[in-house]
């Protein structure tokens, strides 16, 4: 990557049907650090409909060139359009990397964009080192036992960065750097797959990704009914409820209460781990939680050796002893 | 019909720190006294693959597929166990786990498909839990030139159609595409079924066919994209645990509260 001047670019990727990702604005913040070891530009491109007024209010963000593909084709994501869209950004921009945050959506098309390009991709970064002026990028293989440092030999190459790994950017007062609209042409495109229909799920309750408090539950809880007696200690507090893998595949709990390395990364004030062992690769999700509190029956489970408290007991006497006496002090 | 599920052998994934060694001198990583596993998200394909045998109406034949360096065939019998049909090998010493990038094994898994000709659906893990790329299905399926479904969490055939239940921020999307197609399975399909006693005997009687790279007309090169330059062991941060006490159980939930509100961590 050393001695090229072509830019960097950051994937913005759109949620919620008009935002940018939160995890765009950590990864933005790694790869400026990049730029200034390589002296390279930093651009960003979003693919997306009707994204002007995103594209508008990343300027606060000190990026040299925003480029925007807007096109009803890339409403929502579909891995064929985006690629397309992608491919046709890329050949006018000619950047010499691409980074993207590690999300439902880069998971898919990183690696389709790795294979059309010919490109080398790191998945699931979680930091970057200097080694002889040369970016290392790091990532945790072998169950994070181990941290690899990666060098990315040929240009262009792809990294999505995990969530929470790097501080957001700074958002400046000025807005700077300059638009570029890209055309792209995609309506003649015949997709091999295709999307009948999007199930959202009710909201029921806060999410993990957004929430202060959060009560976690494993396979310790035994059942969608135990995950009740979570609920209530979480309505009690304003609380998410969250979870271990092992609720998620037995369909206890839906898919977007995992926390962990191949779930959602969260950082909340207090995390609740209840019948939960402490595998590492929960405590990728969860370690960097300020304060942790363990509940399991086993006084040997890992969880203790990362919790600030910890009570050995099983839950369903536990929590709604727990869960009584703080109702109890709210009302007093 | 016939469903091929790639399935890699990794060390067990829930082996403690120590028996991952950092060898310095070659920068790879080394296995002290760890037992070879199926790979986790690869289980949960097999899972996908066997809901569907169980309820198609038509001739179901579940294949497995593995490349790799000394696959261990007791390993392997798990899966036969749980329900698959056969066992296709392709063992070579060139698959070194250090050798092998996504790149290379999406080639070698490709070549060996070819040569399996018959099939309709592939099924692949998420991520293999050794290196966690998470790649190797979507380049099996440009190689081979079909669609790919990615984080599946549930998955049915109905006609020549795969139908998937695909994850998307805050709920799933319905996705179609014609047969053959590659799925890449999540954990939300459910965890791999126990087998039974006899169904373990059974095994030892079902189909294993080994290959070599002569036979798939694989070609080891030495096209890396990535190259790893350092390797560490990051140091877990412990944190002084306060363990509460208590007479009974709930004593124990009563004095957790307090403590909690006490220290103002809540309420
Ligand atoms: C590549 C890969 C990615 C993964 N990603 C994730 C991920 O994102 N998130 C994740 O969580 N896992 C993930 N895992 C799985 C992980 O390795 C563990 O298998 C999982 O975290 C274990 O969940 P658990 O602690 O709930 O279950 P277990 O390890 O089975 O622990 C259950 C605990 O409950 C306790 N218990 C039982 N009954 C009670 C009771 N009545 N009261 C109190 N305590 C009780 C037990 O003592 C035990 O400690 C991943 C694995 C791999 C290989
Ligand atoms: N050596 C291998 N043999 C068989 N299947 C593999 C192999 N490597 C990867 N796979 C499949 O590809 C998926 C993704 O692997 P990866 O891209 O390496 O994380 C795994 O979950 C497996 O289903």
């Amino acid at each position: 990557m050393k001695g090229d001047k072509s830019p960097l670019v950051v994937f913005a990727e759109v949620v919620d049907g008009g935002k940018i990702a939160p995890c765009f604005f950590e990864t933005l913040h790694a790869v400026q650090k990049i730029a200034e070891i390589y002296e390279s530009k930093v651009h960003a491109l979003i693919l997306g409909h009707n994204v002007a007024d995103i594209a508008e209010d990343i300027r606060h963000y000190g990026i040299d060139t925003i480029h925007i593909a807007d096109d009803a084709c890339l409403g929502a994501y579909h891995p064929e359009y985006y690629l397309a869209a992608f491919r046709q950004a890329y050949e006018q921009i000619r950047p010499c990397a691409v980074f993207m945050g590690h999300t439902l959506q880069s998971i898919d098309l990183a690696p389709r964009m790795a294979f059309d390009l010919n490109a080398g991709l790191l998945t699931d970064c979680t930091g970057i080192e200097v080694d002889s002026g040369e970016v290392l990028f790091l990532k945790p293989v072998f169950s994070s036992h181990i941290l690899a440092g990666y060098e990315m030999k040929d240009n262009p190459f792809i990294v999505t960065m995990r969530s929470k790994s790097f501080e957001p950017a700074h958002r400046w007062e000025l807005k700077q750097g300059t638009l570029n609209i890209i055309q792209v042409t995609l309506h003649q495109l015949q997709a091999k797959v295709i999307i009948t229909d999007r199930v959202m799920r009710e909201s029921a309750g806060i999410k993990v990704d957004d929430a202060e408090i959060i009560v976690a539950g494993g396979r310790g809880i035994g059942s969608s009914e135990g995950f009740k007696v979570l609920a209530d200690l979480a309505d009690t507090m304003g609380a998410a409820v969250g979870a271990s893998r092992p609720p998620v595949d037995t369909g206890w709990i839906s898919a977007e209460s995992q926390v962990g390395q191949t779930g959602a990364i969260v950082a909340p004030a207090v995390y609740f781990a209840i019948g939960i062992s402490g595998a590492i690769q929960h405590l990728a999700g969860m370690s960097q939680s300020k304060k942790i509190i363990a509940v399991n029956k086993d006084a040997e489970a890992s969880i203790f050796k990362v919790a600030d408290y910890g009570a050995v007991g099983v839950y369903e006497e536990i929590i709604p002893a727990l869960t009584q006496t703080i109702k109890d002090n709210l009302k007093a | 019909m016939n469903i091929i599920t790639c399935i890699k052998q990794v060390p067990d994934h829930g082996a403690p720190q120590e028996s991952f060694i950092i060898n310095i001198l070659e920068n790879k990583v080394e296995f002290r006294g760890i037992q070879p596993v199926l790979s986790l998200f690869d289980e949960n394909a097999l899972e996908a693959a066997l809901q569907i045998k169980d309820t198609s109406k038509e001739q179901v034949k579940v294949s497995i597929l593995s490349v790799g360096k000394r696959i261990s065939k007791p390993v392997m019998s798990k899966a036969l166990a749980a329900g698959a049909d056969e066992l296709i090998i392709v063992d070579d010493e060139s698959f070194e786990a250090a050798q092998m990038d996504s790149y290379a094994t999406a080639t070698a898994l490709a070549a060996a498909v070819k040569k399996i000709e018959n099939y309709d659906l592939i099924l692949v893990g998420r991520q293999a839990a050794d290196w966690n790329s998470g790649q190797v299905g979507i380049g099996l399926a440009v190689k081979l030139g079909i669609p790919v479904i990615t984080l599946a969490k549930r998955v049915s055939v109905s006609g020549k159609k795969v139908i998937v239940e695909r994850l998307i921020p805050g709920g799933h999307e319905v996705v179609e595409a014609t047969l053959p197609a590659v799925v890449m399975v999540s954990n939300e399909v459910g965890e791999l079924r126990y087998p039974t006693m006899i169904q373990r005997k059974d095994a030892k009687n079902k189909p294993v066919i080994s290959w070599g790279i002569g036979d798939i007309g694989y070609v080891p090169g030495e096209n890396h994209k990535v190259k790893i330059r350092t390797l560490i062991k990051p140091e877990l941060k412990h944190r002084q645990c306060r363990y509460i006490k208590g007479e009974t159980q709930s004593d124990l939930g009563k004095n957790l509260a307090l403590a909690l509100m006490n220290d103002k961590v809540i309420g």
